[in-house]
């Protein structure tokens, strides 16, 4: 920023490092990446806007999640990153807006890459880390290629990077979801995305209290899906 | 849980106890108010009945309490039935408010939030009591078990309350009741791999997660066994307890880790400290009773009180006096950290943390470029019979020139006969110029048709302009600055008004003194009761109301008497005894703070709105600029388009005739 130059700062500090200093708690890093293709338009956008809204709240309301849990949101349709891996205390409302296709390939893996960049952030700065979730919640199909996609999930999965699961929404196609996650995927009931952000909160909460190391303890996600 | 409240329950002994409020809830059960007359004491009602065993165990607890153990935790004093000879349904312990759980005070976000006034002072004293609780739990043979960050609560007197008790680990009759629960990143090595906790706990594991919150408090919130590690796998905390990496350890660069950056390790304790977390992390600490116990912490951190020291670039900083220079001087200089507030900072922000994420917002920079200019696309090609009309149009304008040229050369060669025939030549030539003809038409069309997309154009540019354009976000940005600049001037005064009440801090505390010395004790043997209450009806009541000019405004002084009251005032002066260490009155920094508060507080308020606000727009900028281009770049290609199109009609015949050629010499030009 050229105008910038007539402020004088005591010293230029990066962000990050002082975050971490301030808050040295382990981080319980989490990714969703939501499908904001044209199809979600309407009732669907906006009924994910407010889960996602609430998610935040509920976190916000936790005085060690607060401190432990990151989110960091990509949207896909197209892909664009909403938030990078932050603490929600620094919340900002998405206001996503459903317009485009659904290249969820693509998403995948810049999420994986997303993922990666932080953990090298955490190792250098000497922050300790649980397994990080993913979140993949679409209501359709990939309009991209995915099968370079499901084959990293494959990886991660086996190296326990991270954890990846997919939720599937009205008329997602869930066959190709069971190819692109290990995990079995899960159809969301109807629009209840406050009940699975509800949920999601609950464990990530749960996860940050009693660090589940290798394992990944989740509620039975109970109250929103179609099981 | 309604039916709880309404019902009365029963202590031991059967007397009724009825709930109140409930003021807590967790995964077990709930904890409520007590009706009076019993105060300072709550309930807890477990969720589902409870085994024998745990009824038992609690019954025990009950039994062995004492008022040690009472005084730092909220031990069970009594257990209840919901009716008399029933089960065992809850248990009475005392009340615990406005206490904070340990992860509040360690972490320092949090820290300088609850307790602004907490130094590294209060941090060790925290320490100190935290190990005198778990002194007296293992005094009386308890295990705490679960140790963890939110069953230790600590209030702004750094008083340490043990929580949870229900879970500690008790031994009665030569049988054990077990602590079931544990949290990994305070469970010690030899028992981190186990799959459960039903198992036989040690005061040495409890003296792992002494250590390690200890650790905590000392050294603002870094775990002990987070460091940067070398290997390449991940490294959780429980793989790192389980493999001895302590970070900050002599021996850490054998276990491939190291202290992480912006952090201080064991250099600025004294060594015997140092020493003790090196005992209780280290592989010998697992061996029985390998680790520091309480009383040991206990000692370490009396040696350490006594020896603290302010530093004196700025006054919230307490440390180790055996060191060399002040260590958090250092640290939050190379780190940007703050890492105490004073109590008498007039604002609990960090403007240096808030303006970095002033400047971590990406500004949008200047509008991208999209004009018509950058569209070159040929006119839409005429029909044949305008290109004929036109044709004809340039052969019947080629024609009127050249009448009017002839016509001229005749008129200056003083050629002209008849002047009458100016007449029929000027019809002849405005009829050629003005017939209207095919093209005629057509130009209108294209003319109209270009006025409507301009109007259409400048309403999207203007929206363009005003929507992407950055100037809303340098707007807001250089309010920021505005507001940033007011505050920190507002800052500066009130700094300012501390020096200086620091310089003249011995005339006040000297005045304060003065102000105690009460004439009522002045011996002096002339001035008798009347003359003293005489005075005090002067307003002359203490030392420091004797002045010359005071005095001089009492009538029924001499000068005699006059100078045995500056005498008297003299010797209480000489009496006054100036003590540095005592530092500037509370009262006064309140007054500074009453006048200085109310001034930052909207300023500082509009200052943390306006970061989501900036941020807010920098977003809408961005996402406008990718919603809106489209719609603008159409524009501006149509205009573009419809201007190309007019132009066909405006330029010369000769331009024409050059274009034409270039049309066939870059066909693709023109092409469409
Ligand atoms: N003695 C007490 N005084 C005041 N509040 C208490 C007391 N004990 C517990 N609480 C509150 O109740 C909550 C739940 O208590 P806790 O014993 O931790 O339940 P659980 O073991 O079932 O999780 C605590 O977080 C605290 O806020």
């Amino acid at each position: 920023m050229s105008d910038n130059t007539h402020i004088t700062l005591p010293d230029q500090q990066p962000l990050g490092a002082v975050t971490f200093a301030e808050n040295p708690e382990p981080r319980c890093p989490c990714l969703l990446l939501l499908d904001t293709s044209g199809s979600m338009a309407g009732q669907p956008i906006a009924e994910l806007n407010e889960g996602i809204r609430e998610f935040y709240n509920e976190l916000q309301n936790d005085s060690l999640a607060i401190k432990r849990v990151e989110v960091a949101l990509l949207s896909f349709g197209p892909v664009r990153t909403i938030s990078e891996f932050n603490t929600a205390e620094s919340f900002f409302d998405p206001q996503l807006v459903a317009d485009g296709d659904t290249p969820m390939g693509e998403a995948i893996l810049k999420g994986i890459e997303m993922i990666k960049t932080r953990k090298e952030q955490y190792r250098a700065n000497g922050i300790s880390f649980y397994r990080p979730w993913i979140f993949l919640i679409t209501d359709g199909a990939p309009t991209d290629e995915w099968q370079h996609a499901a084959a990293m999930v494959r990886e991660g999965e086996s190296a326990k990077s991270f954890a990846f699961f997919a939720i599937g929404v009205q008329k997602a196609d869930m066959k190709i979801l069971t190819q692109i996650s290990v995990r079995q995927p899960v159809k969301l009931q109807g629009l209840k995305f406050r009940e699975f952000f509800q949920w999601l909160s609950n464990s990530m909460k749960s996860a940050s209290r009693s660090n589940p190391g290798d394992r990944i303890m989740l509620a039975p996600p109970l109250g929103w899906s179609e099981i | 849980m309604a039916a709880v409240l309404l019902t009365p329950l029963f202590d031991s002994c059967g007397a009724r106890i009825c709930l109140g409020r409930k003021i807590g809830s967790g995964g077990e059960g709930d904890v409520y108010e007590i009706l009076s007359p019993h105060s300072n004491i709550v309930a807890k009602i477990y969720h589902k009945p409870l085994s024998a065993d745990k009824q038992e165990k609690l019954l025990l607890m009950a039994r062995g309490c004492n008022d040690e153990l009472k005084g730092i935790s909220a031990w069970p004093t009594d257990v209840l039935h919901a009716r008399e000879g029933g089960p065992v349904i809850g248990f009475l312990m005392p009340e615990i408010a406005d206490y904070e759980p340990v992860h509040k005070v360690y972490g320092p976000t949090q820290r300088k939030e609850i307790f602004p006034h907490a130094d590294w002072r209060f941090l060790v004293r925290t320490a100190k009591n935290l190990a005198a609780a778990f002194y007296v739990i293992h005094k009386f043979g308890y295990v705490i078990g679960d140790v963890n960050e939110g069953n230790i609560l600590v209030n702004d007197q750094a008083c340490v309350r043990l929580i949870d008790c229900d879970s500690f680990q008790v031994r009665a009759n030569n049988r054990l009741y077990y602590c079931e629960v544990g949290v990994a990143q305070f469970t010690p090595p030899e028992i981190q791999k186990s799959k459960d906790f039903k198992m036989e706990r040690t005061a040495n594991h409890d003296n792992f997660g002494l250590a390690i919150l200890i650790f905590q408090l000392l050294f603002f919130g870094r775990h002990p066994y987070s460091g940067v590690y070398t290997g390449k796998e991940d490294m959780p905390i429980e793989k790192a307890i389980a493999e001895f990496r302590f970070a900050y350890g002599k021996n850490s660069p054998a276990k491939s880790i190291a202290p992480p950056p912006n952090s201080v390790g064991l250099s600025v304790v004294p060594s015997q400290v140092a020493g003790l977390f090196e005992r209780a992390f280290a592989e010998t600490g697992a061996r029985s009773a390998g680790r520091p116990v309480a009383g040991d912490w206990w000692e370490a951190f009396e040696f350490l009180e006594k020896r603290l020291r302010r530093c004196s670039a700025d006054s919230v900083h307490s440390y180790y006096s055996g060191l060399a220079a002040c260590p958090w001087c250092r640290l939050e200089e190379s780190s940007g950290l703050l890492l105490f507030l004073s109590a008498d900072r007039i604002t609990k922000i960090d403007l240096r943390r808030e303006w970095q994420k002033v400047e971590a917002i990406n500004p949008p920079g200047p509008l991208p470029h999209i004009s018509p200019g950058t569209f070159s696309p040929g006119p839409v090609p005429l029909a044949p019979d305008i290109v004929r009309s036109l044709e004809f149009r340039k052969i019947r304008q080629i024609a009127g020139m050249a009448i009017l040229a002839g016509y001229a050369v005749i008129v200056l060669g003083d050629m002209l006969t008849d002047y009458l025939t100016v007449l029929p030549v000027a019809i002849v030539v405005a009829a050629l110029f003005l017939y209207p003809g095919e093209a005629a038409r057509e130009e209108r069309r294209r003319r109209t048709n270009l006025d409507s997309i301009r109007y259409l154009w400048d309403l999207w540019n203007k929206k363009w302009i005003a929507e992407a354009g950055d100037s809303a976000f340098l707007l807001q940005l250089n309010h920021m600055r505005d507001l940033k600049w007011k505050y920190e001037s507002i800052e500066r005064g009130y700094r300012n008004g501390l020096l200086s009440l620091e310089r003249t801090i011995k005339d006040r505390q000297q005045k304060k003194f003065l102000e105690r010395c009460s004439i009522d004790n002045c011996t002096v043997s002339r001035i008798g009761v009347g003359l003293k209450n005489t005075l005090k009806s002067a307003g002359i009541g203490t030392a420091a109301d004797i002045t010359q000019k005071k005095l001089h405004g009492v009538p029924q002084l001499d000068n005699t008497l006059t100078n045995d009251l500056l005498a008297w005032r003299d010797k209480m002066e000489s009496n006054f005894l100036f003590d540095p260490t005592k530092g500037i009155e509370r009262s006064d920094i309140h007054a500074l703070i009453h006048k200085y508060q109310p001034l930052i507080k909207p300023v500082e308020r509009d200052l943390l709105q306006g970061i989501p606000k900036l941020q807010r727009i920098q977003e809408d900028i961005l996402k406008k600029r990718i919603t809106l281009r489209p719609a603008v770049e159409k524009r501006a290609r149509e205009l573009a388009q419809a201007e190309a199109n007019f132009e066909v009609f405006r330029s010369t015949p000769e331009e024409l005739i050059k274009r034409e050629i270039q049309g066939i010499l870059h066909p693709r030009r023109f092409s469409r």
